[in-house]
């Protein structure tokens, strides 16, 4: 290996080459940004609005409600009785079985040694054919409250996907809604609750009112924190069965209501 | 309310558009909410005249007829606001397609529910063609649609317009069954004998049902109303008597020796209480409906008299005793237990009767203050008590409608004892006989 020239760099070497390019790139990126701002938006989807569009999101069309927020009532001391409910969202845990107390046998002789089993013959190119279930198969036992799957209707607003099981009954029926307000509200008795309550934050009770009229699956939504003020208002609503039986134009067997009761003395 | 379920729509106008398929496969589970606090409790309720498809003249009496008894019906009602037939649009309608809504529902009118329909004869008998609408929601306005069909006479045009007037009361007022069929039980004396009569609730088609010598006393209908039960003097001694209204005969009753009177029917029909003075001082029995299983409840001093049952549970009886001087309500258990007083205040009071849900008890009192016999209800867990007749003659001897929400009772306000009914608050007293002494009514179940 001889003594060969090492390449000298040109230190004189222009940059105009790269600056241009560079200022090009900066000048591209400046505009590619203020196009976005302008009509970028326009083009794609706005804030708040989901890119999962299609992907099923599960709601249980009975746990919560749709509609605006009713302001809760003003209450001047939040009362801090302990509940005697847990709330519906825990399950109980599941009691352990108690230990096997089966105790081992000493094996006979004649049974303990047996003949391997015989070797079931199959043919491995025959294939069985698979059975899939269908997309809207409940488990065996694992039944109860449809679990319903809609697309893209949560996008709208948070809970619209449950008004789906609306069917603005309220709106078609107010007649029905104002007697069974008026029935249950005369049937809620101040004598129910302590005279010294003054005022409680709202109960939210729900239940069904089948086609006779009768109510069934009564139960405390949102409990107020004091145990009697909810005990009457499940009182109220129980002692108003049967209502009037549903509209005869309502083709639903039964019609879910939630109720709340405001006490203000 | 209205404006609330309208943002409702408008939020969830949307996708309830969108999914218009989902919505119909999940009818089956309708949803609304509401709560109390919430304001217009009575419905304003518009009752124009039904009109006759034709100009015979038995039909037009008749549909006057109808139209009486169902105006009346609504106004006694007490769940509704009638609106005033002068404020009506000109032209009542007859048929649905002839309904203006905005002349119903706005003012003078200002109604909310609307009663209008047709009368005609077909086939020699009356046809009521009946309708309530919701004028206030013209897309959906049909509550309830009915026809009646009735022999010609006024009996059976007053029954189709009380049960229409039944419908429309159970329909408004949240499922408890109007009262317009029901009758009442009391004593007369307008033919001179003193008997028990029975007449509808509203006063009409009044007639004798006993034909003893001497007094009957103390009507009390039976939970199925086919028996009364009542105090005879027919032997010379005050005796339990049971009269069927089916075959219209007298049912025995075995008659124990001295005094027995005040008869009362546990909410199943199957017992009976009564005071009876077979041991010496009148004492509370209870024993079959038959006179059998005798047994005895109070042991007090004094007399004990008057017993009526709790008709939500059966498991009480209030009662009349002077054990403390004078005549107070006590309440008993139905096994002789846990006997208490009700009325802690001083003065008379009597003729307990519980009222349908068995929270309150309307009975009559004479405060010691002023000595004016006046009708009260006591609700009896606060023992909060609330006057209902002032200043009216002499009220006594109330007795509750099974809708809970009107009570009879009789009054010397217009000089002789005559029965009257309000409603359970003590508004709207209306006086249902005129001949001579009536008194101690009974409203049946």
């Amino acid at each position: 290996m001889g003594a060969a020239t090492f390449p000298v760099v040109d230190h004189h070497d222009s940059l105009r080459g790269a600056l241009v390019a560079s200022i090009i790139f900066h000048v591209a990126i400046t505009l590619g940004s203020l196009g976005y701002t302008l009509w970028g938006s326009r083009l794609g989807k706005g804030w708040g609005q989901s890119l999962n569009k299609g992907r099923a999101i599960h709601v249980k069309a009975v746990a919560s409600l749709p509609g605006v927020p009713l302001p809760m009532p003003k209450f001047t001391t939040p009362n801090t009785v302990k509940v005697e409910s847990p709330g519906l969202y825990k399950n109980e845990p599941v009691p352990k079985p108690p230990p096997d107390l089966v105790t081992q046998k000493i094996p006979k002789f004649k049974e303990a040694v047996k003949a391997p089993p015989k070797k079931v013959l199959k043919n491995p190119r025959i294939e069985k054919e698979k059975v899939e279930p269908p997309p809207n198969a409940v488990p065996y036992g694992q039944g109860g409250q449809p679990q319903m799957s809609y697309s893209s209707v949560t996008t709208a607003s948070g809970e619209s996907g449950i008004a789906i099981g609306q069917d603005n009954f309220g709106d078609r029926f107010g007649w029905y809604v104002q007697a069974v307000r008026n029935r249950v509200s005369s049937n809620w008795l101040l004598s129910t609750i302590s005279p010294n309550l003054l005022n409680a934050p709202r109960v939210y009770v729900q239940f069904d009112i089948n086609r006779n009229g009768s109510i069934s699956n009564v139960k405390v939504t949102q409990s107020s924190g004091i145990p009697e003020v909810d005990r009457s208002a499940l009182r109220a609503v129980l002692a108003s069965s049967p209502l009037a039986p549903l509209p005869a134009d309502y083709s639903g067997g039964k019609v879910s209501v939630e109720f709340y009761f405001d006490l203000k003395r | 309310m209205k404006n609330r379920h309208l943002n409702n729509l408008f939020l969830f106008a949307i996708p309830l558009a969108v999914f218009l398929g989902f919505a119909t496969m999940a009818r089956s589970q309708g949803w609304f909410r509401t709560g109390i606090n919430m304001g217009q409790a009575t419905v304003r309720l518009a009752v124009p005249d039904f009109g006759a498809r034709s100009t015979d003249p038995k039909l037009v009496n008749l549909t006057k007829v109808f139209n009486q008894v169902l105006w009346n019906d609504m106004i006694n009602s007490g769940i509704v606001v009638v609106v005033s037939k002068s404020l009506y649009p000109v032209s009542a309608p007859q048929e649905p397609q002839n309904v203006d809504f905005n002349a119903w529902s706005n003012p003078p009118a200002s109604a909310q529910m609307l009663a209008f329909g047709y009368t005609e004869i077909r086939n020699n008998s009356l046809v009521v063609t009946a309708r309530l609408f919701d004028v206030q929601s013209p897309k959906n306005p049909g509550v309830l649609a009915k026809r009646y069909v009735a022999d010609l006479n006024e009996l059976s045009a007053r029954d189709a317009a009380h049960r229409f007037a039944n419908e429309i009361i159970q329909t408004l007022g949240g499922g408890i069954p109007g009262i317009n069929l029901t009758k009442i039980a009391y004593v007369s004396n307008q033919t001179g004998h003193t008997e028990i009569w029975v007449m509808d609730y509203d006063g009409f088609n009044p007639h004798r049902i006993t034909n003893y010598p001497n007094l009957n006393l103390t009507p009390r209908w039976s939970p199925d109303n086919s028996q009364i039960a009542f105090t005879s003097y027919a032997s010379g001694k005050p005796q339990i008597y049971l009269h069927s209204l089916l075959t219209n005969r007298r049912i025995s009753f075995p008659s124990y020796p001295g005094l027995n009177t005040t008869p009362s029917w546990s909410p199943d029909g199957k017992r009976i209480a009564f005071c009876s003075s077979m041991s010496g001082t009148p004492e509370i029995y209870v024993s079959d409906s038959n006179g059998m299983h005798l047994q005895r409840l109070t042991f007090g001093p004094g007399v004990n008299i008057s017993p009526v049952w709790n008709p939500k549970t059966g498991n009480e009886i209030s009662f009349v005793s002077d054990r403390s001087g004078a005549p107070q309500i006590y309440i008993i258990n139905s096994d002789g237990t846990n006997l208490r007083r009700l009325i802690t205040a001083g003065g008379d009071a009597e003729a307990p009767s519980w009222s349908p849900n068995g929270l309150f008890m309307a009975f009559s009192w004479s405060v010691r203050e002023t000595g004016h016999w006046d009708i009260y209800v006591i609700e009896i867990a606060t023992g909060r008590i609330v006057q209902l007749t002032q200043n009216a003659g002499r009220n006594e001897h109330p007795t509750w409608a099974p809708d809970g929400r009107h009570i009879v009772f009789e009054s010397t306000r217009t000089g002789r004892r005559q029965i009257w009914t309000m409603l359970a608050d003590g508004s709207t007293p209306k006086q249902l006989t005129t001949k001579g002494s009536n008194w101690n009514p009974n409203w049946s179940n």
